[in-house]
């Protein structure tokens, strides 16, 4: 599939390149692929939280629902949808990104503001996250 | 040799016959067999001190509290007991967010005091600018705030930067009022220190309590290296404004100290009155010097509340005047009719030649031969206002110059005719100076021993020294100008010229009710900051600045936080008939008028002109008041055209809290009442009232401590109780301990020492429970010897407390326990008492808990406070029997079991408290990410303006590559030491109570 015409805004250039990167990889797995792998990170997010409670569990929880839900809609999502939501899933999925998920007391910001923007530019706003709001343990 | 599995941080080791807190641990070879052990003493003889053992030489043990050894007491009500498990109950660190000024020192804490500690507390990483207003108590403050750090174990090293003439006040103000005991190293004394340690030893890290003035310590190239491998608790900089004011601060060097120091201390406070000049960027720098990460503009300029926020506080006196109640007395103002007197006719004269001059020049401006309009304008005649010497010498110089530039110059007959008038006339003749006579005599100041002290000021040194001579001679007075006099004379003065140790002493005399001197005439130079109004009440303006910052700074003198009387103030006012000085008749008024406004107005300080500077202040009144004729001077802001500041006291009046709002919100930047963080609120306030449970007051316990130890101890002579005092002679332990001068012992006790300057000449500490009683004692130490008070307040951390603490807990060896017995638990029930802590990895107590765990006999199981269950088992009216039982075989595996509930409680305890942190950890982090982006974006535009070589250009590539390094430093140093929790919590027993019949 070509890159839509519609793009996420707002992010730095290092997390839109990566972004970019993941959504090529995400067109090579399918959608209930995508959905077992949020699945698991969210499993080894809870196992990290359990030796560190700066691992931010409840953010993680809280990409992964609005992730999960348009999964499962998959049918339902427009084509540029379906590209931008399985970049976000794909993003997320990956440790080691612009704040490495279980090291750092940030890790799932970037993941957050990659499927805000996701959100934003397909339209599902409401579905976005203050990241602000996940703070307390 | 050594075990051959790696130690994990936070245990606790045995080493060397020490025991030590693991907080790191590296591989010290290749093959991982071996390791470099990093640990902080925990014992007696170690504790604070940092070590690396390597286990390829060292024998490093677990200490295993299941294998504690129950030793039965036998003295008389279990008083060994007891004492041992106070002493552990003193030397637990507190963990809370809340401030807690009961027995913390001698001083009556205000609420805005105290939320001055709040908020510095409630930062992960104090870091606070006190930017009060003259006269607000900010080194109560500072003293308030170090000494609830100290008792969470985070200023065991401190450093305090003062400026010189300030550094004997800050230093004895620490010390009487908070026992917190402040070495001075000058360099001289940095010198001396090194003779009497290895080379390669540090001197700055020998004593952990230290003041340093700027200057000896700005010499960065001699220290540099020295510094660089320094790591301090907290750095305190007293009148910062000293070291961010400076037009190019990347080459000041006091600036660079302050940038230096501040990326090795975990907390750090800046003290000043004057936090801006009107200029973004000093108050920018100040804020950068805090903390690097607040601003990301390089050049501080660009910045807004929410960068700033939290990490200064800035109050008036109106602010705070109800908190207050009689530590800040109403000024009075005798009316400036009062003090007005008609100029004499030869003076008239004069004025009359001045203002045909000023004239002249008005209509010339500009015109070859009137230049240096200035000073013909106003400069001589305001010398003139001040007195005839100081006008005569302006003069004369003015001549000399004028005939040799310009002969012809048409101000010369001008000059010509004032300087034959003036040289008939003399001070002592003038009209101010018959003023100044009348108001002393009003007062009741004749120069005799009884006589109130008066501050007389004046601006010039002329009109110093003719005042000088003329009073003297009046008053039938020995006077001399020599420098080294002046303490001991009844008239005293210090100018800018007046070496330090002189000015130092002459201000302690003034300070001092016994000293003889009565009068302290001075130049606005030589009191910027210092206390005068410990014995003096009375000050008079002989002359008048023309600027509210100058008369603002001379007022607050005396006008202080702590003048018991109402101060009186007096301005001295010449009137003429005919002469100019009718229209500036009332500016002066004014002038003096809006200062008195100012001082019972809040929100708007020295800055009222918005012009900064008090020369600024001279040149504005003059050129837009005086010779325009403009009496409305002084009603508006000087500088509507500067919206730069303008736009600054916006921002920092949105970025400071109000008096009495929610600090932790505000903290927060929470505004509204939203669901926010209520932290702390419970967990960890129970927590904070929990780490200060006593059995003992104060008093009591220094005294039935020391006689315990002076029953084991030979060379212990008795306590003397005399009154609410008590007379300890310190044992040759405590003098060693404490540094005691003339001690030329090998060792330097660098952790322990107290300032050689408060030890009592006999060798005798007299100490009490009462803070009025050493409010008196300061002030009786100022009647008659100067700084240093005579009778200290016993609290947990005065040094010879600290002491007692912990020779009692030395008195039980390591890994032994005491063992007692109650009638009030059931037969056979066993009752384990612990403290437990959580730490960080370096060390840091995180969380610190005290409780006990029970074991009845029929199986039942009960863990709770250590208060209830010292309640419940009587533990303040026990009565000892001897019938404690040999417990060994039997409660060995229940002492297992509750070491195992111990630790368990204690981890969970630990992860609540990291769950607290946790929010707050974030938010920084954001910060910090948010800040390191900002700033990474700007010097990377600026980086693409530039050539590639321009000096520029590499200025902003090491700014850029320093980010980095800062951010990692902030994560080793900081998060991990003071934040992250190591794996393993630790538990101690303490206490042992088993029931019998």
């Amino acid at each position: 599939m070509t890159v839509p015409d519609s793009q996420p805004v707002g992010l730095n250039a290092a997390v839109a390149d990566r972004l970019h990167e993941c959504a090529q990889l995400a067109q090579q797995v399918t959608p209930g692929s995508l959905l077992q792998s949020v699945a698991d990170h969210l499993q080894l997010t809870r196992e990290a939280h359990q030796n560190s409670p700066l691992v931010n569990l409840r953010l993680a929880e809280g990409i992964a629902g609005p992730l999960l839900q348009t999964l499962q809609d998959w049918a339902t999502l427009t084509a540029d949808a379906q590209y931008w939501i399985a970049a976000a899933a794909f993003y997320f999925c990956r440790d080691a990104d612009e704040e490495p998920d279980f090291s750092s007391p940030l890790g799932f910001e970037d993941d957050a503001e990659v499927l805000n923007a996701c959100l934003r530019c397909i339209g599902r706003s409401h579905l976005c996250l203050n990241v602000e709001d996940y703070d307390d343990v | 040799m050594s075990s051959v599995s790696a130690p994990a941080p936070g245990m606790r080791v045995l080493c060397r016959d020490a025991e030590w807190l693991v907080t790191r641990v590296d591989p010290a070879d290749h093959s991982h067999t071996h390791y470099a052990v990093h640990c902080v003493g925990t014992d007696d003889l170690v504790r604070g001190h940092q070590a690396v053992f390597l286990t390829q030489l060292d024998i490093i043990e677990p200490i295993d509290p299941r294998k504690t050894k129950l030793i039965p007491d036998t003295s008389n009500g279990f008083r060994n007991a007891r004492l041992f498990l106070e002493a552990q109950l003193r030397q637990m660190p507190a963990t809370g967010l809340n401030p807690d000024p009961e027995a913390m020192g001698a001083f009556k804490p205000m609420p805005f005091q105290v939320e001055a500690v709040r908020l510095a507390l409630g930062q992960l990483r104090p870091r606070l600018l006190l930017a009060d207003a003259v006269g607000l108590g900010k080194t109560i403050q500072v003293g308030m705030i170090l000494s609830e750090l100290m008792r969470r174990g985070r200023a065991n090293r401190i450093l305090v930067l003062a400026k010189k003439s300030m550094l004997t006040q800050f230093q004895s103000e620490l010390w009487n009022r908070f026992g917190i005991p402040l070495v001075r190293l000058d360099s001289a004394g940095i010198a001396r220190l090194r003779l009497r340690i290895p080379a390669n030893k540090n001197p700055f890290e020998v004593y952990h309590r230290v003041i340093i003035s700027i200057d000896t310590l700005k010499n960065v190239g001699s220290y540099r290296h020295f510094l660089e491998n320094t790591r301090w608790d907290c750095v305190v900089i007293d009148e910062a404004h000293n070291v961010a004011g400076a037009s190019v601060p990347e080459r000041h060097l006091a600036y660079r100290l302050a940038r230096l120091l501040s990326r090795r201390t975990d907390s750090m406070l800046l003290t000043t009155a004057t936090p801006h000049n009107g200029k973004r960027e000093t108050f920018g720098r100040l804020i950068s010097l805090l903390d690097p990460s607040a601003i990301p503009d390089p050049d501080f300029r660009e910045y807004t509340a929410d960068d700033i926020r939290g990490f200064f506080l800035m109050r008036f006196k109106e602010d705070v005047r109800e908190d207050a109640g009689e530590n800040l007395t109403d000024r009075q103002l005798v009316p400036i009719e009062q003090t007005t007197v008609n100029a004499t006719p030869s003076e008239e004269q004069i004025y009359a030649i001045l203002s045909e001059l000023r004239a002249e020049a008005a209509r010339n401006r500009g015109e070859d031969g009137w230049k240096n309009n200035q000073l013909v304008q106003y400069g001589i005649y305001k010398q003139f206002l001040s007195s005839p010497e100081s006008c005569l010498k302006t003069l004369r110089k003015r001549l000399a110059t004028v005939r040799a530039e310009d002969p012809d110059s048409p101000e010369l007959p001008f000059l010509e005719r004032i300087e034959v008038l003036l040289s008939a006339l003399t001070i002592r003749e003038s009209s101010r100076y018959k003023m100044l006579l009348a108001q002393l005599r009003d007062i009741g100041w004749d120069g005799s021993a009884g006589c109130p002290r008066v501050l007389v000021f004046t601006e010039y040194r002329e009109t110093q020294d003719a005042l000088a001579a003329a009073i003297a001679a009046d008053f039938k007075l020995k006077y001399s100008a020599r420098f080294e006099q002046q303490p001991n004379q009844v008239l005293a003065t210090i100018n800018g010229s007046c070496p330090d140790v002189h000015l130092m002493k002459t201000v302690e005399a003034f300070g001092t009710g016994a000293s003889e001197m009565r009068m302290m005439l001075a130049t606005d130079v030589a009191s910027e900051g210092v206390n005068l109004h410990h014995q003096c009440h009375h000050i008079i303006h002989y002359d008048l600045p023309w600027s509210i910052i100058t008369l603002i700074q001379r007022n607050g003198r005396i006008d202080r936080f702590g003048q018991k009387q109402n101060p009186i103030l007096r301005y001295l006012r010449v009137r003429t008939e005919a002469g100019l000085l009718q229209g500036d008749e009332t500016i002066f008024q004014r002038l003096v008028e809006k200062v008195e406004e100012i001082n019972h107005s809040t929100r708007q300080g020295e800055s009222h002109l918005k012009l900064y500077d008090a020369e600024a202040e001279e040149r504005y009144i003059a050129e837009h008041g005086i010779l325009s004729g403009n009496t409305a001077v002084l009603e508006q802001a000087a500088t509507t055209a500067d919206p730069e500041t303008e736009s600054l006291e916006q921002l920092l009046a949105a970025a400071v809290p109000e008096v009495g709002e929610d600090y932790l919100r505000y903290l927060l930047g929470e505004t509204d009442a939203a669901p926010g963080l209520e932290i702390t609120a419970d967990a960890t306030s129970s927590n904070a009232t929990e780490s200060r449970l006593r059995l003992y007051s104060d008093r009591q316990f220094l005294m039935d401590g020391y006689r315990l130890l002076s029953e084991l101890g030979t060379d212990y002579t008795p306590l003397q109780e005399s009154g609410p005092l008590m007379l300890l002679n310190a044992p040759a332990d405590l003098r060693r301990r404490l540094g005691a001068p003339g001690n030329t012992a090998d060792v330097v006790f660098g952790a322990t020492a107290i300032p050689a300057e408060a030890w009592p000449d006999d060798n005798q500490f007299r100490l009490t429970n009462d803070p009025d009683r050493v409010e008196l004692a300061i002030l009786a130490a100022r009647n008659t010897s100067g700084h240093w008070s005579r009778e200290l307040l016993a609290t947990d951390q005065q040094p010879i407390l600290q002491w007692i603490t912990e020779r009692l807990l030395m008195l039980m060896k390591r890994g032994q326990c005491p063992h007692i017995t109650s009638r009030r638990l059931q037969p056979r029930e066993l009752c384990f008492c612990f403290i437990g802590q959580v730490s960080t990895q370096a060390g840091a107590p995180l969380a610190v808990d005290a409780h006990a765990i029970s074991f009845r006999p029929n199986g039942g199981f009960e863990q709770r406070p250590l208060r209830e269950a010292l309640d419940a088992a009587g533990f303040d009216q026990l009565v000892n029997d001897g019938n404690t039982s040999n417990l060994e075989l039997g409660a060995a595996a229940l002492l297992e079991s509750a070491v195992d509930y111990s630790l368990d409680y204690m981890r969970q305890l630990g992860r609540d408290k990291v769950n607290d942190l946790t929010p707050f950890l974030r938010r920084e982090n954001r910060r910090l990410r948010n800040w390191s982006q900002r700033r990474r974006e700007l010097l990377q535009t600026r980086l693409e303006t530039l050539p590639p070589n321009h000096p520029k250009a590499h200025a902003c590539q090491r700014e850029l590559d320093e980010i980095d390094a800062y951010i990692a430093d902030r994560h080793d140093n900081w998060q991990d030491t003071w934040i992250n929790a190591s794996a393993q919590p630790s538990t101690q027993l303490v206490l042992v109570i088993e029931g019998v019949q």
